[in-house]
């Protein structure tokens, strides 16, 4: 047997939408982004060092 | 069958009919009730209004469900990635990653202007996750989805079902519930499907709300205004 039908909540919607909008505020996990910036900055060191002769 | 197009309308056919006290939506209803950047988010909240007002519950199939999750899922972590892009935009190496979040956030750019709400389909979730995995740490993927998707799948969805009277119609081939006046045949579906060029959860939606004792269907989708017809005289369609 169905519950009482009692209809949404007054402001359900907006508030919902709220905390959805605030969870998408956030900054991205502080770990990753580090390691991102990290790794990203040991490549670009890489492919900047100049090839020796002998390696040619 | 009846075409509301206001929630004046609405409110007085709700206040008439002497149908189950529910309407039925899909899940592009549900979707704009959650964002701000979709074109219909006024107007869909207006109509919870009416309904909260009229104590009218609101039904969706199974499958708009798991759309309604999925279509969370995809824009939470597009938000994600744009907050992303924002922290890493001012070093600019043209690595894969930043060419993705760079093409995301673009495209973003681009809908958010015509009122559209974007969100990243399957290939940007599939190259993202790829992209993030390249920088070594297994979980990156689990975390930054976790960070933007949260506690939702857990406490917050069943508040969320319960605030908005949520409930979810799965059917058997032929079974009948208070809920309907007929069995809910697949073939009616596949019928609805090849008469009016709809899709199958199109259809499906056509095919259950015209065999439901459910007074209005509430949609977003003008497709589905071309199976008007399968409905009783006595049901309304509402288009957001």
């Amino acid at each position: 047997m169905e519950r009482e039908n009692r209809g949404p909540k007054k402001g359900a919607g907006r508030k919902w939408a709220q905390r959805l909008k605030e969870l998408g505020e956030q900054p991205p996990p502080k770990d990753l982004v580090e390691r991102i910036r990290r790794k990203d900055k040991e490549r670009a060191a890489r492919s900047s060092q100049p090839v020796l002769e002998s390696e040619t | 069958m009846r075409i509301l197009h206001s929630t004046k309308d609405l409110a007085a056919y709700l206040s008439r009919t002497d149908r189950h006290p529910g309407c039925f939506a899909d899940s592009g209803f549900l979707y704009a009730l959650a964002y701000d950047d979709d074109r219909y988010f006024e107007r869909a909240n207006e109509v919870l209004e009416v309904l909260s007002e009229a104590h009218v519950s609101v039904y969706v199939k199974v499958v708009s469900r798991m759309e309604f999750v999925d279509l969370i899922f995809r824009k939470q972590v597009t938000q994600g990635c744009l907050q992303l892009f924002d922290l890493l935009a001012k070093d600019s190496p043209k690595t894969p990653l930043r060419r993705l979040l760079r093409n995301i956030r673009d495209q973003d750019s681009a809908l958010t202007k015509q009122r559209k709400s974007f969100k990243i389909g399957e290939r940007h979730l599939k190259e993202l996750k790829i992209a993030l995995n390249a920088y070594g740490g297994e979980t990156d993927w689990p975390n930054f989805c976790s960070a933007y998707v949260g506690a939702l799948p857990k406490n917050e969805w069943k508040i969320l079902e319960e605030d908005f009277d949520l409930r979810f119609l799965e059917l058997l081939e032929g079974q009948v519930t208070e809920l309907f006046n007929q069995p809910v045949a697949w073939s009616e579906m596949v019928n609805v499907m090849a008469t009016k060029g709809l899709r199958g959860p199109d259809a499906m939606i056509v095919n259950i709300f015209s065999c439901s004792k459910l007074p209005v269907l509430i949609t977003t989708d003008s497709d589905i205004q071309s199976a008007f017809e399968f409905a009783s005289a006595d049901q309304a369609v509402f288009m957001l």
